[in-house]
């Protein structure tokens, strides 16, 4: 016979339930996999519009600052790396945890205020979202990024935030769920601007 | 009773109402190079849950080893 449900452990059982991995980084991990199917269509939907242009960009339309984007990218790898240092010394140092977590917001910062400089320049010289099907991707699958990261920087600051207050005590627990998340906007980056910019 | 308004208004919409849809998503082009994207697309689309799936699980067996490997010692 086969069983589709677990016997239950009973009460006075000496079995003991251990948790592997905690609750806040594995509901992260169940989150990026999900953001990552999104992206994978967004991605699909891009190449799928693109294959069947007969030019691209469009005649017309204005191009994107390929190279201003590339140094914007230095900065969001830089806060990464940055990032990466925090965590690594949270336990030992911690006020050092604190400047190089708040050095990554900055960075953070930079990247998204740059990327809405370029968007108003962009809309000033006429990619809209309904200017062409160019801009409507552009804006969809750049925007779903700006997106993630304003999300993963409101993240960082509650990490922040909890790491200076005395009563809401930050964990190496919660901090990783926020770095996993902040490495996946950092990583899906270069995928992103590789085929929207470069291709 | 009250119903049948409803299916006529809906019948007549339906009627006078239409406009064309695309019924896939690669009807908007017939190039070679569409249908070559369509495959690629829906292939990773198919692979990449089922690879995260399998990562998932390598992950948590990683885990449950690097426990068992501390209980032991």
């Amino acid at each position: 016979m086969i069983l589709l449900v677990a016997p239950e452990i009973p009460a006075n059982s000496n079995a003991e339930r251990r948790q592997l991995v905690s609750s806040s980084i594995f509901a992260t991990v169940i989150l990026i996999m999900t953001e990552v199917m999104f992206f994978a269509a967004l991605i699909s939907a891009y190449m799928i519009i693109r294959s069947g242009a007969e030019e691209w960009p469009p005649w017309g339309q204005p191009r994107l600052p390929v190279f201003a984007t590339a140094l914007n990218s230095l900065t969001l790898l830089a806060s990464a790396f940055c990032l990466h240092r925090s965590v690594k010394v949270f336990s030992s140092q911690s006020s050092q945890s604190k400047q190089l977590l708040a050095l990554t917001i900055a960075l953070g910062t930079v990247f998204v205020s740059v990327q809405g400089y370029e968007w108003v320049q962009l809309i000033s010289f006429g990619l809209t979202i309904t200017s062409s099907t160019y801009g409507g991707v552009f804006y969809l699958i750049i925007g779903a990024h700006g997106l993630h990261v304003i999300g993963g920087l409101l993240a960082l600051l509650a990490c922040l935030r909890r790491l200076n207050s005395t009563s809401q005590q930050l964990t190496i627990d919660n901090l990783r769920a926020a770095q996993i998340f902040w490495y996946f906007v950092v990583g899906v980056w270069p995928v992103l601007y590789t085929l929207v910019y470069l291709l | 009773m009250k119903a049948v308004p409803a299916i006529v208004i809906t019948g007549l919409a339906s009627l006078f109402l239409h406009f064309d849809v695309q019924a896939c998503a690669v009807c908007f082009s017939s190039s070679e190079n569409t249908r070559a994207a369509f495959y690629l697309t829906t292939a990773f689309l198919t692979v990449l849950p089922v690879a995260m799936l399998i990562g998932g699980f390598y992950w948590v067996r990683k885990l449950q080893q690097k426990h068992d490997a501390v209980d032991q010692s």
